[in-house]
């Protein structure tokens, strides 16, 4: 096995750099992810979100900085290390002629070498209930739907019960439940210390799912944050509304807590269907994509 | 919940044993499978139609030798074309770099690859062989040794056309390339002795043909399956044994030498974003 203390980071990066010929990819990104932590990258396409998960799972190699990821530089890490990185990309169309429970078993053989303090493979069983898949254990992959197809893929990245997992886009397709479906899951393994790094374009889903949030933009990290600190990121305003008995009143303030103090201490104000509505999640990353193209247009 | 950890040769082995049998059976068992069975139908046809025909004037008949030629074609279009375009597709579709996200997964899958090759290629030699032999009792091994020697020599073409398969596979970058290379191996089945004797060709191309391994291959067939005086037919009147071993071998060192390396750099270029890439080339041209 890898040596890996415990106490150190998941994932260290410093001045990571990505060219390729004059296209400067990543700029320098200094990254630090503790462990169990749930990040979330986002940022427009083509940004360097796939480039950076690819370097930090060592499927390539940066042009410049120093990575370091499970206590181990990833491009030239061992097989025990592989065993404890648990990855989900986003275009697979592999075995398309196998059934499911045939791959999980046939990669699940991989793992067994692994086992330790965990059971590995994952019993084949529990993991098709938890990606809700039991039904589909003698389908034929190919005849899979895209979203379950897309479970399958997130049960294959979760076969070696990896103490690190990354995804790609890994709800892509899914419907409202098994999105919801898939947001305990992550819940439920964050819980046992796995660490998630993953990409999303749904906001909703980064805001449900993340402990942290790092938005790239022009090959830097531009945000970086709890979900909460960035949507108090200083674009804008809470806004509280309540019915005062005759019409639906909106204010608007930076300090939602004080204001609402005051309003609820006075005994004139007839309040009603109080709420609270901060700056969502879109509105900061869109502010935030906006500048950084203002920033990059001068 | 602890457990007891399996050793990796055996957990490897287990995996690639599993693939093999997975393969073999969406290979042979489903729609696919019919290709399989229209192989042996094709060379029992032929040598119905070819059984009175003698070559160059001598008892041997041209049923005789095709059979050991077409098993020479079978056995190259399998291992060598046949593995580089499905190493292609894997390439393409994230089979491979599924596998590199898996301990030992490339091992494994190679492991598995090189089973499911033999025992198809095998399945494939019965299924040529036993039919000829109902039919055509005279063109059959005539001993337990003949069919052992047959076994022998397919496995030996195998492993020699093996690492050629993945070497090809590696280098080749478009289907493009791809369907040159399947041409050319069925145009070298021309010249390499499968329709007729080499030695019956001008001198050029019996030099050409003699430098690729089907004719090699198929000259170790006829051997084994062909009475002793139709070495008279073959270049130089005998069978050549040691040449055709030492041909086999020169061209088992090239893919050996070649394959691990144009591998290695192969599964080093698999990333997802060239998955990506490859999804929407296929999704919009439709290859």
């Amino acid at each position: 096995m890898a040596s890996f203390d415990a106490g150190a980071p998941a994932i260290r990066t410093r001045g990571l750099q990505m060219r390729y010929g004059d296209n400067h990819v990543l700029r320098g990104i200094d990254l630090e992810i503790a462990r169990g932590e749930v990040l979330v990258l986002l940022g427009p396409n083509g940004v360097g979100k796939t480039t950076t998960v690819e370097i930090l799972e060592g499927f390539r190699a940066p042009s410049a900085g120093e990575v370091e990821v499970l206590g181990v530089n990833p491009a030239t890490a061992d097989d025990a290390w592989r065993a404890q990185v648990g990855i989900v990309l986003q275009s697979w169309r592999d075995h398309a002629k196998w059934r499911v429970r045939e791959l999980l078993d046939y990669l699940g053989d991989f793992y067994a070498p692994y086992s330790g303090d965990v059971q590995r493979p994952w019993p084949i069983d529990d993991l098709l209930a938890s990606v809700g898949l039991s039904d589909d254990a003698d389908t034929k992959v190919s005849e899979l739907s895209g979203g379950r197809r897309r479970r399958l893929d997130v049960a294959s990245g979760l076969i070696g019960r990896p103490k690190l997992l990354f995804m790609d886009e890994p709800t892509a397709g899914f419907d409202p439940q098994a999105r919801r479906d898939f947001h305990d899951l992550l819940g439920s393994l964050s819980d046992v210390d796995t660490t998630i790094v993953m990409t999303t374009h749904d906001l909703d889903e980064a805001e449900k799912v993340a402990s942290r949030i790092v938005v790239l933009a022009d090959g830097g990290i531009i945000a970086d944050g709890s979900p909460d600190s960035l949507r108090r990121l200083k674009f804008g305003k809470a806004e509280v509304s309540w019915f005062d008995g005759v019409r639906r009143v909106i204010h608007a303030t930076d300090d939602p807590v004080e204001f609402l103090r005051g309003l609820l201490a006075d005994p004139s104000a007839h309040v009603e269907q109080l709420e609270v509505r901060r700056n969502s999640l879109e509105d900061v990353y869109l502010t935030l994509m906006a500048r950084s193209k203002e920033v990059s247009a001068r | 919940m602890t457990t007891t950890a399996i050793s990796v040769p055996r957990t490897t082995f287990r995996a690639a044993t599993r693939q093999a049998r997975i393969d073999l059976r969406t290979n042979l068992l489903t729609g696919t499978g019919v290709f399989y069975l229209l192989g042996p139908v094709v060379v029992i046809v032929m040598m119905v139609v070819l059984r009175n025909v003698s070559v160059m004037d001598s008892q041997i008949t041209l049923a005789q030798t095709f059979l050991p030629g077409m098993l020479a074609l079978s056995v190259i279009a399998g291992c060598v074309t046949g593995l580089a375009s499905e190493l292609m597709m894997e390439r393409e579709d994230g089979t491979l770099l599924r596998m590199k996200a898996v301990p030992h997964g490339m091992p494994g899958f190679l492991l598995g690859k090189t089973l499911t090759q033999l025992l198809l290629n095998l399945i494939v030699l019965f299924l040529m062989l036993i039919p000829a032999a109902i039919f055509f009792p005279s063109v059959a091994p005539a001993s337990f040794a003949g069919w052992m020697a047959m076994t022998g020599i397919l496995i030996l073409g195998v492993a020699a056309m093996m690492p050629l398969g993945a070497l090809m596979g590696a280098l080749m970058r478009n289907m493009m390339q791809l369907s040159i290379a399947t041409l050319g191996t069925y145009g070298l089945a021309a010249i390499s002795g499968v329709f007729y004797p080499l030695a019956a060709l001008p001198g050029w191309l019996q030099v050409i043909g003699q430098i690729f391994p089907m004719y090699w291959l198929g000259l170790g067939f006829r051997q084994v399956l062909l009475p002793a005086e139709a070495a008279m037919l073959e270049i130089g009147g005998t069978w050549r044994t040691v040449e055709m071993l030492i041909v086999l071998g020169i061209w088992t060192l090239i893919g050996l030498l070649g394959a691990p390396r144009a591998l290695r750099r192969m599964i080093r270029g698999v990333s997802g974003s060239k998955i990506v890439e490859a999804r929407e080339r296929v999704l919009s041209r439709g290859y």
